[in-house]
């Protein structure tokens, strides 16, 4: 009995000691990104060449992330991050493929009304990671184990 | 008298050896500078461990490389001291902004009792220790006992409910502690047969108390893992349950000298592990300082690594480790120290008298 629980007092602390020389589950963030998973969506991308002006994308959309806006006579999608869930319903249902989820993550903005993308700014495909910055790959991915990275 | 006859006696008494030895005593290593340093160092190196224990990167920015947030501490402490000092409504004033004061205070005292190696010298052996007296062991404790009061004290006089309750399990708390902490000391003090830190650590010359008196070793860890309030023993804070506990008051320059006393006490907690149990200063090739600072570079990891491991106790399991597993521990260790002194007093350092 005693034996039993000094191990129980010990084990936790060997787990501990030997977790420091492992990997890490996280990375520096700033400096380096974590590559996206196979499937990842992103935000809707537009283009403008493509796009008819039909609404689908604002009718189908479940959070009226997309509303509208008259350009030069025109009609276009206007798409606020800050309402988007990133279902891509918008790009399922666009009758010409105008509406592509194209990747990226970092949206954060410091001031809200900047999270209102018009159609020009929609247009942008969002940058690659910048060459400071090293991209991750995932290591393993396991079920036994979990995600493993970094 | 002429200027050169003032500035030669100045020099002759500013730049002599005994001066610029106890300047260095005083100041830099077992002094100011050393718990300063420790405490910047400890409390960087505490969210570098615990992160790499979570598997996390933890501090990555003020400062350089693998070093990454070594400068958050001064930062912190410089933008707490701009912070302005709230007294609560209840508090009682001139305790409220007292008492946080004298804690660094008693903190960096106990530091003063502690010898951390020989001065290398040629004359006489000196040792690096800021106030020598025969019986630093027990100056030291006695220092180490008032924290837990001035803590009590603090509680109340915050004069809110949590800090009431901190205060109170800080009361508690010291029950189950103080005890096996003097128990466990006198095993050492026991087998040396002095209470001086100076003879203890010499006397383990042949044989570290860490192997001599094993039990006596894990009841002092723990019950000054208590002491410190570190976690899993940090009740009296408990952060989940109250607040900050007796802490929670406090603001800016306040909450820095709280913050630091607790570390300066981390420090001297393993100043004393390193002393009694580990063999202070001694070792091969390395010189003394060097080693101490190994040994006790070890045993603050050790006080750390509690707090990325285990859960926190509630209030009564402590007291049931204190009085029922402690203490009794402490006093088969004196039973064992005993019987050796009986039977096969040749294992201990020194003899018994009428042993
Ligand atoms: S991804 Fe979904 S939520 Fe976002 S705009 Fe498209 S339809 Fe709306
Ligand atoms: S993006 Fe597609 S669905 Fe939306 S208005 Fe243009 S064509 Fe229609």
């Amino acid at each position: 009995m005693v034996f039993s629980w000094i191990v129980s007092i010990l084990r936790p602390l060997g787990m501990a000691f030997r977790h420091i020389f492992k990997y890490r589950f996280t990375v520096k963030y700033p400096y380096y990104v974590l590559e996206t998973s196979e499937r990842y969506r992103g935000r809707p991308v537009l283009d403008l060449a493509k796009c008819v002006g039909c609404g689908v994308c604002a009718t189908i959309c479940p959070n009226k992330a997309i509303t509208m806006v008259n350009v030069e006579d025109r009609r276009y999608p206007q798409f606020d991050a800050g309402r988007c869930c990133f279902c891509g319903f918008c790009a399922y249902f666009c009758l010409t493929s105008a509406l592509k989820m194209n990747g990226g993550y970092e949206l954060s903005e410091y001031d809200k009304s900047n999270l209102i993308y018009p159609p020009e700014k929609l247009v942008k495909v969002p940058p690659p990671p910048p060459e400071r910055k090293k991209v991750v790959k995932l290591k393993k991915l396991s079920l036994s184990t979990g995600v493993t990275h970094g | 008298m002429n200027i050169e006859t003032i500035i030669e006696s100045l020099v002759a008494l500013f730049i002599n050896r005994p001066f610029i030895e106890m300047l260095i005593k005083v100041l830099i290593f077992p002094g100011l500078m050393f718990p300063l340093l420790f405490v910047v160092f400890a409390v960087w190196f505490e969210r570098k461990l615990l992160a790499k224990v979570h598997l996390r990167i933890g501090p990555l920015h003020v400062g350089p490389g693998p070093l990454g947030g070594i400068f958050q501490l001064i930062a912190d402490a410089l933008k707490l001291l701009q912070k302005e000092i709230i007294v609560p409504y209840n508090a009682h004033k001139i305790l409220y902004n007292i008492l946080p004061l004298a804690m660094p205070m008693i903190s960096l005292a106990a530091m003063a009792f502690i010898p951390v190696a020989p001065f290398p010298s040629v004359g006489p052996v000196d040792y690096l220790v800021v106030f020598y007296t025969p019986y630093n062991i027990l100056v030291v404790l006695a220092l180490f006992a008032i924290h837990p009061f001035l803590v009590i004290g603090v509680g109340w006089a915050s004069g809110s409910k949590y800090t009431t309750m901190g205060a109170l399990r800080a009361a508690y708390q010291l029950l189950a502690y103080e005890v096996p902490v003097m128990l466990s000391a006198a095993c050492v003090v026991m087998v040396t047969g002095s209470f001086d830190l100076i003879k203890i650590v010499e006397s383990q010359a042949n044989i570290w108390y860490i192997l001599l008196l094993p039990i006596a070793f894990l009841v002092f860890f723990v019950s000054m893992m208590a002491e410190l309030g570190r976690r899993p023993f940090d009740i009296p804070h408990a952060e989940q349950e109250i607040v900050y506990g007796w802490a929670t008051e406090f603001t800016g320059v306040h909450y820095v000298c709280v913050m630091f006393a607790e570390y300066v006490n981390l420090c001297v907690a393993s100043c004393l592990v390193t002393l009694l149990f580990l063999g202070g200063w001694l070792g091969p090739v390395l010189p003394p300082a060097a080693w101490f600072l190994i040994k006790f570079g070890i045993v603050v990891v050790f006080f750390l690594m509690g707090r990325g491991v285990y859960p926190r106790l509630r209030i009564d399991q402590l007291l049931n480790a204190g009085w029922r597993i402690l203490i009794p521990l402490a006093l088969i260790q004196i039973f064992i120290i005993l019987v050796l002194a009986k039977f096969a007093p040749w294992i201990l350092p020194v003899t018994f008298v009428g042993g």
